[in-house]
Parts: structure tokens; C-alpha cells; sequence
């Protein structure tokens, strides 16, 4: 037994994981995919028909879909764009040693790692539109009332501030990395040479950081595109669906009105979305990596 | 003089950083400490515009509601057996397989490990609730340990792979030459090495399953309900009762809070994993 171990240890240790994740993962997409193909309706409770992908069809022609995936994109672009130019700013302004720094650092991190929903409801306190506290802050500085979530026009900016609100810290924690990894030579002849702060950031280390802010941004991305816990505990859609995301749709089709095969097309769509998103992650990871040497 | 106005200047920068650095920070903690003090307080006191942030009368009545009524004890245990469950038995999977990912340089098992990373959750999650349902096993512990291992195990093997392949190969070709096993000397050799890592994955594992809704709330029932689920159900109907909402909100975001502020170290070298290295 110990020789045969000790001579497959390649596969001894690696099989149980590979075959839980096979089974846990890949036969499941491929049972969503089969879903995908059929017409199923748990609440009519008839079974499966195969239906010759018309689920993406009707999927596909609907306004509701497209209206969704607008939702998401729109979203998703809100959400990571403020949260890459404050993390960024924020890593900017840590990036130096200096007293009490680990605690700084621990404070941000608080944030991240509390679960999506806590963060969501906290925020809903805070959007209270009669007598919350951001609008008493608002109308202290002279900013209009506003109603937040309960308004078709401001529900996505007011979530995706939230969403910024609660993952920044994770871009903040992988620049600084991406910063204290930096050569500090470049940085020094710039400063020789009388460069400007302004200057030496957009000509130096922006440059210097494309790789790590490329990585940390599209991850971001995919992460904010996948969201759920977030909208749905705060919203769960609405109002009258105006931030009902692509994640939001399938999942009230399947567990609101039972139509398995219609929520996995949907499913499907998302799956392949992202995956084409993860798959261009390290295309550019590698290629960037070739360029820059590593 | 002209050493005097450089001291000022001196003090000027360092107090502008402070600001700084308060800019950063007051819009983190005030939240926290808005919601934790809301948790003491009534329906009258938490609509009370502008807020009584201090000396206000404190009530213990949200607290003894959510335990006493609600069973928030037992949705805590039910989040520590899930969490501390799925997060050990990951351990015992991901960890060797990241070893010998790293040491054959498996490409094509990590490549596959970072895509069910990135893959979205929820499609997934369909077929979990068909075979589930059909093997009685919704509402089970059972069920959420594995739905959560799903969700470790990737993370785990993705942040070990990078410690492992850290470690010189000589320090395991010493140990084998003295006529050690390979497993031997992964348990006896490598592991007490990677104890930094195994601290982080553990920690993040353990949180991602004491956050995780999205499949707790479609796996579990009324028996194993765990504490981001039962969160939702503040929500339901126009009537909130914020301070019971905000009582329950910090039963589930303190222990994260306690365990970020003694592990902020692992936690961080976790989530550079990858990101940074490429």
C-alpha cells in the first residue's frame, strides 16, 4: 500500500479532487445544457420534452432578455470602474510606510469579507427614504432627496455604489502588491531627473502596472457580473425589473415560475458569456506576461 | 528660519496624510458603528434624524428577539458545522491535489480549477436542486457541506499551488535520498513548511462558507438554515423592524470582523494569489 502510493502519488492525491470537481461541476453543466434543450415546466409537472432549442429561441427573441443583459452590462461597467479608479487612488495614497499602517489596511479589508447580503441590508438602513441617513447627509450638503433603490432611474447606481462600497478592497489589496513589486529605479530617475509626482505616475508607474490592473479589472468584471447576493437582498429585481440582472432573471424563472428549461438556456448564455470572459483573463495575463518578461 | 519653515512643512504634510488616511477610513467604520448602535435601539430611535450617535438609552430587546424567537442560536451552529465541515474536508481533498499539481506542473488541472473559479454559481445550482431534491438530501448538512466545497476547493488548490511551488525542490529531494516515502515527506517535510498558506486558504474558505447564501438558500430548509438566509426574511412585507434587521446583520458580520482583524495577514497574501503573479 505505501510503495503504491508512493509510487502514484501523481494520481493518489490528485484523482479524489479532480473526480469531485467532475462530478460536481462539469456533469452539471452539461445537465443544465441538457435542461437547456428540453421543455420543462416543474409546476405542470409533465417531464421533460425535447424541444429542439426553442427555449433559446424564445430566450433570445424576448425584449425581457436583452432588456437584462443591458441591466447587467450596465451594472457590472458602473460597479467596476469606480471600484478600479478608488482602489487604485487608495493604493496610491497606502503605498508608503508609515505608522499604523497594518491597521488602515485591516479597516479596508472589513468590507470584503463580510457576506453580501449583511452588506445589503445594512445599506438598505442607510437608503431609508423618509428618514435614512444618506439622504439626511444629501440634504445636509445641499444635494436633492433621492429615493435610491425604490426608483427605476437610480436603482443600479445606487446598488453598484454599494457593490463599490464592499469589494474595493480587493482591488486595493492586489495593487499594492502590484505597487510594492514595482522596481524602484525608474521611479528614481524620474525623480532625479525634477519629473513631476502627476508625471511620474502617468508616464511611469501607470505604465509599469498595466499587467496587475488589467488582471485585477477583468476579474472584477466577472465578478461583478455574476452578482447576486447583493441585488437580490436588496432589490430581488426591482423595481418593476429595473435591476433585474441576467443572474436575477434565470433564477426567479427557475424558482418562481418553475420553467427549468427556459432558466437553463438563460443559464447557458451567462455560462458561455463568462467563460469567454475567464478564457480572454488569461489570453491577456499571458500575453502581457510575455511582454513585460514576467 | 529657513529650518523652522522646512519643520512646518514637514508637520503640514504629515497632517494632510492623516486627513487622508480619515478620508479612507470614516466611510468604512461609521456605517459599521451606524448599524451596530441601530441595533440597540427601538423603531422610534432608529428614525430619529439627525442620529443619537452616543448617550442614547441602549435596549437589549432586538438581541433577545432574534435569539429567543427566531433561533438565531441554532442558524450559528448551522453556519459553523457547514462552514468548519466543508472547509476541512476541502483541506483533505484540494491540499494534496495542489501538491502534486505544482510539483508535476498539471497545466491542464489548473487551468481547469481556475475556470470553476470564474464559472457563475447559479448554473450549477439547477441541477443541485434536481438530484438533491430526488435524494431526499435538501435540508440536510450534507448538502451544503458539499455545495460549499465546490466553492473552497478551487480556492484552495489555486492559493496552495502557489505556496508549493514556492518550496525548493531540495528540500524533498534530501528527506527522499534519506529514504523517506513521497507521502511521508509531503506530511512530514512540505506541510509544516506551508503552514502560512494552509492558515489562509482555511480562513478564506471558512468565510466564503459562512457568507455563502446563494446555495444555502436553495439547499437548506427550515432545520439547517444558515445565517445569510435567514437574513432575507427581515425584508419580506413593507413593515421593517430595522433595529431586529440590524441586531441579526451583526450576529453574521462579527465573527468575520474578529476574524479579519487577527488574520489580516493571511487574507491578504490569499487574495494576491494569482492576481499579481499572473
Amino acid at each position: 500500500m505505501t510503495n503504491f502510493i508512493n509510487k502514484h502519488i501523481k494520481w493518489v492525491f490528485s484523482l479524489p479532487a479532480l473526480i469531485f470537481m467532475i462530478g460536481m461541476v462539469a456533469v452539471p453543466i452539461v445537465m443544465t445544457f441538457v435542461f437547456s434543450l428540453n421543455d420543462w415546466n416543474l409546476l405542470l409537472g409533465n417531464g421533460m420534452k425535447f424541444n429542439w432549442g426553442k427555449n433559446y429561441l424564445d430566450v433570445l427573441t424576448g425584449k425581457e432578455f436583452w432588456q437584462s443583459l443591458g441591466i447587467t452590462f450596465y451594472y457590472t461597467a458602473l460597479a467596476t470602474v469606480a471600484e478600479m479608479m478608488l482602489g487604485l487612488s487608495i493604493a496610491l495614497i497606502l503605498n508608503k510606510n508609515f505608522l499604523g499602517k497594518n491597521f488602515v489596511k485591516t479597516v479596508v479589508l472589513l468590507p470584503y469579507m463580510m457576506a453580501p447580503v449583511a452588506v445589503g441590508l445594512m445599506w438598505m438602513l442607510f437608503y431609508e427614504p423618509s428618514s435614512g441617513l444618506m439622504n439626511y447627509i444629501f440634504t445636509s450638503v445641499g444635494l436633492p432627496r433621492s429615493v435610491f433603490v425604490s426608483a427605476k432611474q437610480t436603482v443600479i447606481p445606487a446598488i453598484a455604489a454599494v457593490e463599490t462600497w464592499q469589494m474595493t478592497p480587493m482591488v486595493v489589496i492586489v495593487c499594492l502588491a502590484g505597487l510594492s513589486s514595482l522596481p524602484a529605479e525608474p521611479m528614481e530617475a524620474a525623480k532625479v531627473d525634477g519629473a513631476t509626482p502627476l508625471y511620474t505616475f502617468f508616464k511611469v508607474t501607470l505604465p509599469l502596472m498595466t499587467q496587475t490592473l488589467f488582471s485585477i479589472g477583468l476579474l472584477r468584471f466577472i465578478d461583478v457580473f455574476k452578482s447576486f447576493d447583493l441585488i437580490y437582498a436588496m432589490t430581488k429585481g426591482g423595481p418593476a425589473n429595473a435591476s433585474r440582472t441576467l443572474n436575477l432573471f434565470a433564477y426567479e424563472t427557475a424558482f418562481s415560475y418553475y420553467k427549468f428549461g427556459l432558466s437553463s438556456a438563460m443559464l447557458m448564455i451567462l455560462f458561455v458569456i463568462v467563460l469567454l470572459l475567464s478564457v480572454l483573463v488569461m489570453k491577456i495575463q499571458r500575453k502581457l506576461v510575455s511582454y513585460y518578461g514576467g | 528660519m529657513a529650518d523652522n519653515r522646512l519643520k512646518i512643512r514637514k508637520i503640514i504634510k504629515k497632517a494632510l496624510f492623516g486627513l487622508l488616511l480619515l478620508v479612507i477610513m470614516v466611510p468604512i467604520l461609521f456605517p459599521l458603528y451606524f448599524v451596530f448602535i441601530s441595533s440597540f435601539k427601538n423603531m422610534a430611535q432608529v428614525y430619529i434624524m439627525p442620529p443619537k450617535l452616543i448617550g442614547f438609552q441602549p435596549i437589549f430587546d432586538n438581541y433577545i428577539y432574534i435569539f429567543k424567537t427566531q433561533n438565531y442560536g441554532t442558524y450559528m451552529i448551522n453556519s459553523t458545522i457547514v462552514a468548519a465541515a466543508s472547509t476541512a474536508l476541502s483541506l483533505l481533498f484540494g491540499v494534496p491535489a495542489a501538491y502534486v499539481i505544482a510539483r508535476y506542473k498539471m497545466t491542464k488541472a489548473s487551468t481547469g480549477i481556475l475556470v470553476a473559479r470564474l464559472l457563475p454559481n447559479i448554473s450549477i445550482l439547477l441541477p443541485y436542486y434536481f438530484i438533491f431534491s430526488r435524494l431526499h438530501m435538501i435540508d440536510t448538512y450534507g448538502v451544503l457541506i458539499i455545495s460549499h466545497m465546490v466553492l473552497s476547493m478551487p480556492l484552495i488548490v489555486w492559493i496552495m499551488t502557489g505556496f508549493f511551488s514556492d518550496i525548493p525542490l531540495e528540500l524533498e529531494e534530501a528527506a527522499i535520498v534519506d529514504g523517506c516515502t513521497r507521502q511521508k515527506c509531503f506530511t512530514s517535510v512540505i506541510l509544516p513548511v506551508c503552514t502560512p498558506g494552509l492558515v489562509t486558504c482555511s480562513t478564506l474558505s471558512f468565510l466564503g462558507s459562512w457568507n455563502n447564501f446563494q446555495f444555502a438558500m436553495i439547499l437548506s430548509g427550515e432545520k439547517t438554515r444558515t445565517l445569510p438566509v435567514s437574513l432575507q426574511y427581515f425584508v419580506s412585507g413593507a413593515d421593517i423592524r430595522w433595529g431586529r434587521m440590524m441586531a441579526a446583520t451583526i450576529v453574521v458580520i462579527v465573527p468575520t470582523i474578529i476574524l479579519t482583524m487577527i488574520l489580516q495577514k493571511y487574507i491578504v497574501q490569499g487574495m494576491t494569489a494569482g492576481a499579481v503573479k499572473g
